[in-house]
């Protein structure tokens, strides 16, 4: 059935694109699944295995956007809406050249794999939109567990004037007498914080964007202005909810506690978590009541 | 499809390798955050040239510079992601420039924040990925504050601080 028997019979355009079009090629879908799990895992056994096991914020934090990125990529290979997923001789060896970084000793490290594949399947032109879309998927996790934690902490000193500015014009609409020194920041004589880089505001930007583009691929929703404008929003409520949380740990001790490593600090994630999710479901959700609409 | 089937196994393989390698690693290696845990009891600081400075014996000093009519100030600053900025630790320069000399390399300018991160992250990517060996001091950088007035240049200034090293024995 194509699309204009699909418009006649009255039944959505995507799901008769969907059902019309012809099966992923098997041995092509098991190798960009086996490809995007075992990235993944060799990452979460690193982290589990070898390195300092994170606290249960970083847990949350860092699990949400490598299970987006999974769903979206098992949605694209399955769903096979944009097209059959076709790999050739080459980009199988590409992707067996870039599996060798799964033995990297490092858990941002392993996910040179995803920037290398990710790379050469958005560079090349290609006949089927399916893996084009999958290396979008790879490129922007990468960029959330690699480049954009590595570009973050070479260049944070300097964020970080940026950062404790912002954090201390809005926190001097709360706190009467909010003092900053460099980093530090304090409303009491015997109690003061210190901005480090794993606390920055901006830290789960890239998370959002993971996040953002998971959503759009899964809903099969182009990135139109709509969707640029639910990102933004995204954005400021993700930094507006971490700006709250350092606000939050001033007062005392125990409130450093319970936001920094406590029940606070995983509320924290989870709701940073809902921001990067729901302004963009809603965008999809809304675009497709429009669609739904014009059908009828 | 023949093709395609020999590069699943083949990357079934990898898989199971890296993995067995990961679990390996894990039942030879003594405990959780042994990458973490670094000797700090007195390292050497790199100047360049074959010229150490040990971090024990690194308090302020002056390090007179030939054209110069005062001497510099040296002192040490911790480099790393989650240290301060080492532009604003230590001495303030007033009215003077600020080299800092950090693993054998002399650096100045606007961004030398970012240039020290990138030389700190490359010495411990290299040591996780057992290239070189684990040195203690790999976090700390000399400070040089040229006096005002003083148009001695970044590599004057580290050579001037290893005379300096070297001649104190």
């Amino acid at each position: 059935m194509d699309g204009s028997a699909g418009e006649r019979a009255g039944r959505p355009i995507g799901a008769a694109r969907t059902r019309g079009a012809p099966g992923p090629d098997r041995a092509a879908l098991y190798i960009v699944l086996l490809f995007s799990c075992g990235t993944c895992l060799s990452a979460v056994l690193q982290r589990r295995l070898l390195e300092n096991l994170p606290s249960a914020h970083n847990a949350v934090e860092l699990s949400v956007g490598e299970a987006f990125g999974l769903a979206a990529i098992l949605s694209l290979a399955f769903a096979g809406s944009r097209g059959r997923l076709v790999l050739s001789g080459l980009d199988i060896a590409i992707l067996i050249v870039a599996a060798l970084a799964w033995f990297v000793p490092e858990q941002h490290g392993i996910y040179l794999a995803m920037t290398l594949a990710g790379g050469w399947f958005v560079s090349r032109r290609r006949a089927d939109r399916t893996s084009v879309d999958i290396g979008q998927i790879w490129l922007a996790l990468s960029v959330y567990e690699l480049w954009g934690k590595l570009l973050f902490k070479l260049c944070y000193q300097v964020i970080e004037v940026a950062e404790v500015g912002m954090i201390s014009l809005v926190g001097r609409g709360f706190y009467g007498r909010l003092h900053v020194d460099g980093a530090s920041l304090s409303v009491r004589d015997d109690w003061s914080i210190v901005i480090l880089e794993g606390c920055s505001s901006f830290h789960n930007l890239s998370l959002t964007v993971v996040i953002w583009l998971s959503i759009l691929k899964i809903a099969a929703h182009g990135a139109d202005r709509a969707a640029f404008r639910a990102l933004g929003l995204s954005a400021c409520l993700v930094v507006a909810i971490n700006v709250a949380r350092i606000l939050a740990m001033l007062p005392s001790p125990a409130s450093y506690a319970f936001w920094h490593d406590g029940l606070g600090s995983t509320l924290v994630a989870l709701g940073s978590v809902l921001a990067a999710i729901v302004p963009i479901a809603r965008s999809v959700q809304g675009r497709a009541g429009c669609l739904g609409a014009q059908l009828r | 499809m023949t093709g395609a089937r020999g590069g699943l196994c083949v990357l079934c393989l990898l898989l199971i390798a890296s993995l067995a390698v990961r679990v390996h690693a894990h039942r030879q290696s003594p405990g959780i955050g042994r990458i973490a845990a670094r000797d700090v009891s007195g390292g050497l600081i790199d100047l360049g040239e074959d010229a150490w400075l040990p971090r024990s014996d690194a308090g302020r000093r002056a390090v007179p510079l030939g054209n110069c009519a005062r001497p510099a100030s040296v002192e040490l600053v911790r480099v790393g992601f989650y240290a301060s900025d080492p532009s604003n630790a230590g001495t303030r320069s007033s009215g003077g420039r600020v080299v800092f000399v950090y693993q054998g390399r002399s650096l100045a300018g606007r961004l030398v924040t970012v240039r020290l991160n990138a030389i700190y992250f490359a010495r411990r990517a290299s040591v996780r990925l057992g290239l070189s060996p684990n040195n203690a001091a790999d976090d700390w950088a000399a400070k040089v504050v040229l006096p005002a007035g003083c148009d001695a240049s970044p590599e004057d200034a580290a050579a001037a601080l290893r005379v300096a090293v070297r001649s104190q024995g």
